[in-house]
């Protein structure tokens, strides 16, 4: 949907117009289920968050700043409810306990990017390989390569500092791609 | 110049890297061209994530398969699980001695025993059964929530769990702590004039005891005959429970038939068939005992709690008397030194024959069968359960806010939830009985026996708070608005359970679905984990 489009239905929403806000919903849902589905972790609790957030999403509309662009401002109340879900199971706990400000710089691991043909095997696997990430690393790696959020956005939604964001994201990262080589190692 | 650190080239492939150091990674990247090739590899890795991760038609298909199949895949998944569970106890029994299969929990008697105690229990609603064991019982589970509580405190998972393995070793610990020794056979004896000066293990068909045991005795098999002395506490699953000579600490008896001609020192706590108490006979504590058929012709010196079929006294009781059964028969000489308290279905069930003394009061209480609803009482005592109901669920709220992320909004969850509560609610009990049978795992049998009797209770709040939600359509468990769905839930609920004629089908329902809830909450967060 383009812009325009995007922009009139959004209009129609916010005059309470019941139809608004199914298409909303047909067009929106699966980005919004993808984010949710990276961020907590699971299918079903993705689900389970999407109802709310589009059940509460008429009275959020109230607060919704027409300057911004509708999927990003969507997308963020999107991972507000997540962090606030991840926030009540308690593993935002964890997210910043590991982190102290000035820690040593980590280790270089070997660097073996992922320069291999883009293929949809391989997508599949970088996501299964995201979702068995913990959650302090999955996090802002959802927020940032799915969500397109600058560090101090992340930082923003995750209650960290700037400097923890880098870390979380270049540690995940490292994660990432030890998990992908050992899926890549033949089994014996 | 020394090459820049990779956290610095993830942050500037990312575009964060602050302008100082922009400038230094360009600088440098000139020279560099090892470096170079990173950064390169970086910036594609990052295209890479990012296509996957946005890669919406492939998320689409995903999202759908897990959707429609998961439910039911689930219930499935369950069923088999429970089956497998099933097929391994009953193999397990099988392989046991002979003596003990009659513990096989499908063997009609043993299932009677434990279902007509375990439903009694679950009736009286937590009543005071047990005193001491049940006493030990919830020292044990405090315990566990102590140590759960402190985990929560600090969520330092691998300190807490230290925590926990100690103070399960110090519970564990808490068995006498002589020698054991363990015998297993067809049949052993301790003949006349042997002393065994350690406690007695032994599994096997009969097992006579005519000389003297120092220690305890633990015991599971066909036959026990004590015709001498143990000095400890006796612990028994058997067939038969015999007792001709003395038995100086407490007897625990788990068994068919239960006769003591001899002398009980301490106190006799006994799940079994049928109870005698012979002329001759004499227990110097209390006897609590549920079973079908109570016969005490000896005597008893403190109080005896029965939960009997048929309770026939002819001897002596030197307390009170409490008796909750189907039929209650007191014929001369009884005596009962204190109160005796009848609990029955009609004031024709209670007989006290002429002859028979009772020192304190003597009042029969007749469950009105009838018309329980249009007493006052009763709505009373539901108001003061479900306020207890409510105040528990807001503690175990505040402790552990994640079990109540269950919700049942759609059939296939409310069956998910059933097929993983009946699970809970088959395995504890036989994994219990199987441990206690193990004899060294009988403290940790007892304990997930408590905790899972406590689950019971807890369960009917965990489906009250998800009902109370859903129909509030209030999905985030936060305090302040957790109190009124709670409250919703669990007046539908005891209203539900309490509905005539349908109320004692729907009262195991709503407990097998709490359980699943209960389980597969608590245990998400420990799965989810582990995905590190």
């Amino acid at each position: 949907m383009d812009e325009a489009s995007i922009a009139a239905l959004v209009q129609r929403a916010r005059a309470n117009d019941p139809d608004a806000y199914a298409e909303i919903y047909r067009q929106f849902r699966p980005r919004v289920l993808g984010l949710c589905r990276y961020m907590l972790g699971s299918v079903e609790e993705a689900e389970d968050a999407v109802g709310d957030i589009f059940a509460r999403l008429p009275k959020a509309m109230k607060s919704y700043d027409l300057a911004l662009p509708f999927s990003r401002w969507l997308l963020s109340v999107a991972s507000h409810h997540c962090v606030d879900v991840l926030r009540k199971r308690g593993s935002m706990q964890r997210l910043v306990e590991p982190m102290e400000e000035g820690a040593p710089e980590p280790v270089a691991s070997a660097p073996s990017p992922l320069d291999e043909v883009v293929a949809r095997e391989q997508r599949k696997r970088v996501r299964e390989a995201l979702m068995s990430l913990r959650e302090s690393y999955r996090a802002p790696l959802a927020l940032r390569y799915y969500n397109d959020l600058s560090y101090d956005e992340i930082a923003g939604q995750l209650g960290l500092t700037r400097s923890q964001v880098a870390i979380l994201i270049f540690r995940g990262k490292q994660e990432l791609r030890r998990k992908l080589a050992s899926l890549r190692e033949p089994k014996p | 110049m020394k090459c820049p650190s990779e956290l610095v080239y993830s942050m500037y492939a990312d575009g964060e890297a602050s302008p100082e150091e922009v400038r230094q990674v360009e600088e440098h990247l000139a020279a560099c061209a090892r470096c170079r090739s990173l950064v390169q590899a970086l910036q594609q890795e990052n295209r890479l994530l990012r296509e996957a991760l946005q890669a919406a038609e492939e998320l689409d298909l995903e999202a759908q398969r897990h959707g429609v199949a998961g439910p039911l895949l689930g219930f499935l998944g369950m069923l088999g699980v429970t089956t497998a569970a099933v097929m391994t106890v009953t193999w397990v029994a099988s392989v046991f001695p002979s003596g003990a299969g009659w513990l096989n929990p499908f063997h009609r008697i043993a299932w009677f025993n434990w279902s007509f105690s375990s439903v009694l229990y679950l009736v009286m609603d937590g009543g005071n059964m047990l005193n001491s064991l049940v006493t030990a019982l919830a020292f044990f589970m405090l315990a566990v929530v102590v140590a759960s509580g402190l985990y929560w405190l600090f969520k330092k998972h691998s300190a807490s769990m230290a925590l926990l393995a100690a103070l399960l070793l110090v519970i564990c610990e808490a068995q006498p702590a002589s020698a054991v020794e363990t015998r297993k056979g067809q049949l052993v004896t301790i003949p006349a004039g042997e002393t065994l000066n350690d406690t007695l293990m032994w599994g096997g068909d009969t097992l006579e005891i005519d000389g003297t045991v120092t220690g305890n005795v633990i015991a599971g098999g066909n036959s026990v005959v004590i015709r001498g002395t143990v000095k400890g506490d006796v612990i028994g699953g058997c067939h038969t429970l015999e007792i001709d000579g003395t038995v100086e600490g407490s007897v625990f008896a788990f068994c068919q038939a239960l006769t003591l001609r001899g002398r009980i020192g301490g106190s006799a706590y006994a799940w079994v068939q049928a109870v005698r108490v012979e002329p001759g006979g004499r227990i110097e504590g209390d006897l609590v005992e549920g079973s079908g058929v109570l016969a005490i012709d000896g005597a008893v010196a403190r109080d005896v709690k029965a939960f009997a079929g048929e309770v026939e006294v002819q001897g002596s009781i030197g307390r009170d008397l409490t008796a909750q059964s189907g039929h209650i028969r007191l014929t001369a000489p009884a005596h009962i030194g204190g109160n005796f308290t009848a609990h029955v279905g009609h004031t024709r069930d209670v007989l006290v024959a002429p002859g028979v003394t009772i020192g304190g009061k003597s009042q029969t209480l007749v469950s009105v069968e009838s018309n329980p609803y249009a007493r006052p009482k009763f709505y009373f005592w539901q108001a003061v359960r479900l306020a207890a109901s409510f105040v528990t669920g807001v503690v175990l709220f505040v402790l552990f806010p994640s079990l109540f992320g269950g919700r049942l909004e759609t059939a296939g969850r409310v069956l998910k939830a059933a097929g993983t509560g009946f699970l809970v609610l088959v395995v504890p009990p036989i994994a219990a009985l199987v441990l206690g049978i193990t004899l060294v795992g009988l403290p940790v049998g007892l304990m997930m026996l408590g905790a899972w009797i406590v689950a019971l209770y807890l369960a009917k709040i965990l489906v009250a708070a998800a009902i109370g939600r859903g129909l509030l359509h209030l999905h985030e468990p936060r305090l302040g608005s957790f109190a009124l769905p709670l409250l919703l839930g669990l007046v539908i609920v005891t209203v539900a359970v309490n509905l005539p004629y349908i109320g004692w089908l729907i009262a195991p329902l709503v407990v097998l679905v709490g359980l699943g809830l209960g389980f597969r909450e608590g245990t998400r967060h420990w799965r989810e984990r582990t995905a590190v």
